[in-house]
């Protein structure tokens, strides 16, 4: 069985699922470091029960095979008992709650990714092609749809403030080479997304999409990772938003959603690798609706950001 | 706002890049099928859906586990 999950919330947590990760990432590679952080991230193979099989943090496909062969001749050797959890898994899943749980099916979510664009130098290595993702979800509610006599072709109108805003401050981030903060409402500049109707047929819009995001962020941190002292930096996103979308009034829902964001990154921050590679310089974003596989509904990254419960 | 021409909206956007290729830009950006190989694994998006189908099974579990989700912003 396989699985992907965010570390932090695992070794943080004090629900059933987070303590059985604590048991298995303190028998593993970094269990009990605290320097030059707690973090317990790596690939690890476990029983059930919370047994440590193997464990290794690297992207080296030879390690990791060397990490899986020793983790099945653990295995091989356990009797049922230390293999298998106590009690069953389906009961205890009700002692936990997760943010994947608020995921809005009837709202509008979206999958975000991000990339370095052409011009200038990139490094003769990964992060020459370099992209990340996030996502970003909008409960129905906050999407105010219209309901009202269907607009005419030519008209503008303006999309609910909160996705432009919400994408701004947490989903245009330079996260290309790795994870960076999210911005916070004293960054945004601006924030505006608006839909030209192209053609309505029966209770179906389309919308070509424009608008603009820029956010800007001042202040002492460290952009070397844990290798230098925090010092005065500044951080910019200035970005020209494009797109299409497909409305359809009379279900609620978007049928079809890409917007690009693309512009000019500048700065950097401590863990998202731009030291040596600060710009100003091009990057883009392209948001599109998600899809129906479970790896499509990993929460967002700030969804605490959210102010939902 | 719903009066709002697009000619204004056009005159608030960095003129350089207003009027975007879609296509050529989503090429670009979007990951291509090989990048997002990865994907075709199909890992459970949270521990305790592995742990749960791992008990089911009687098989061992492999966990990636990194500071920000592997299937999304890591």
């Amino acid at each position: 069985m396989v699985s992907a999950d965010e570390v932090h919330r695992l070794q943080t947590g004090s629900d059933p699922e987070s303590k059985l990760a604590q048991k298995v990432f303190e028998q593993g590679h970094y269990a009990g470091r605290t320097q030059p952080s707690s973090t317990r991230q790596g690939i690890y193979a476990a029983a059930p029960s919370g047994e440590m099989l193997a464990s290794v943090n690297s992207n080296d496909a030879n390690r990791v095979a060397a990490m899986l062969r020793q983790a099945l001749n653990k295995w091989s050797g356990m009797t049922e008992a230390q293999r298998m959890l106590p009690g069953s898994p389906v009961e205890i899943k009700k002692q936990i709650r997760r943010a994947e749980d608020m995921f809005p099916a009837d709202g509008l979510t979206l999958r975000v990714f991000s990339r370095d664009l052409p011009g200038g130098q990139r490094p003769p290595d990964w992060r020459a092609d370099a992209w990340n993702q996030s996502f970003a979800w909008f409960r129905r509610g906050e999407l105010q749809l219209p309901t009202g006599p269907l607009p005419k072709v030519g008209e503008t109108v303006p999309l609910v403030s909160i996705i432009p805003r919400r994408l701004a401050k947490l989903n245009f981030l330079d996260n290309v080479r790795g994870q960076t903060g999210p911005f916070d409402d004293r960054n945004i500049k601006a924030a505006s997304l608006q839909g030209t109707v192209e053609s309505v047929k029966g209770s179906v819009i389309t919308l070509k999409l424009s608008g603009e995001s820029h956010t800007e962020r001042t202040g002492q941190w460290s952009i070397r990772g844990f290798n230098d002292a925090p010092s005065p930096q500044r951080q910019e996103m200035k970005l020209a938003l494009s797109g299409r979308a497909v409305f359809d009034q009379k279900a609620g829902k978007f049928a079809e959603f890409e917007l690009l964001a693309v512009g000019t990154r500048t700065g950097a921050t401590q863990f998202n690798g731009r030291h040596d590679d600060p710009g100003p310089a091009r990057i883009g974003f392209y948001a599109t609706l998600t899809g129906d596989q479970p790896s499509e509904r990993v929460a967002p990254d700030y969804i605490s950001a959210y102010g939902w419960n | 706002m719903l009066g709002m021409s697009m000619g204004m909206v056009l005159a608030c956007a960095p003129a350089a890049v207003a009027d975007l290729d879609l296509a050529e830009y989503r090429a670009m950006i979007r990951p291509s099928d090989e990048e997002l190989s990865f994907e075709s694994i199909g890992w459970k998006p949270t521990f305790w859906e592995a742990v749960t189908e791992a008990q089911a099974t009687g098989k061992p579990i492999l966990l990636w586990a990194m500071n920000g989700h592997p299937l999304a912003c890591t």
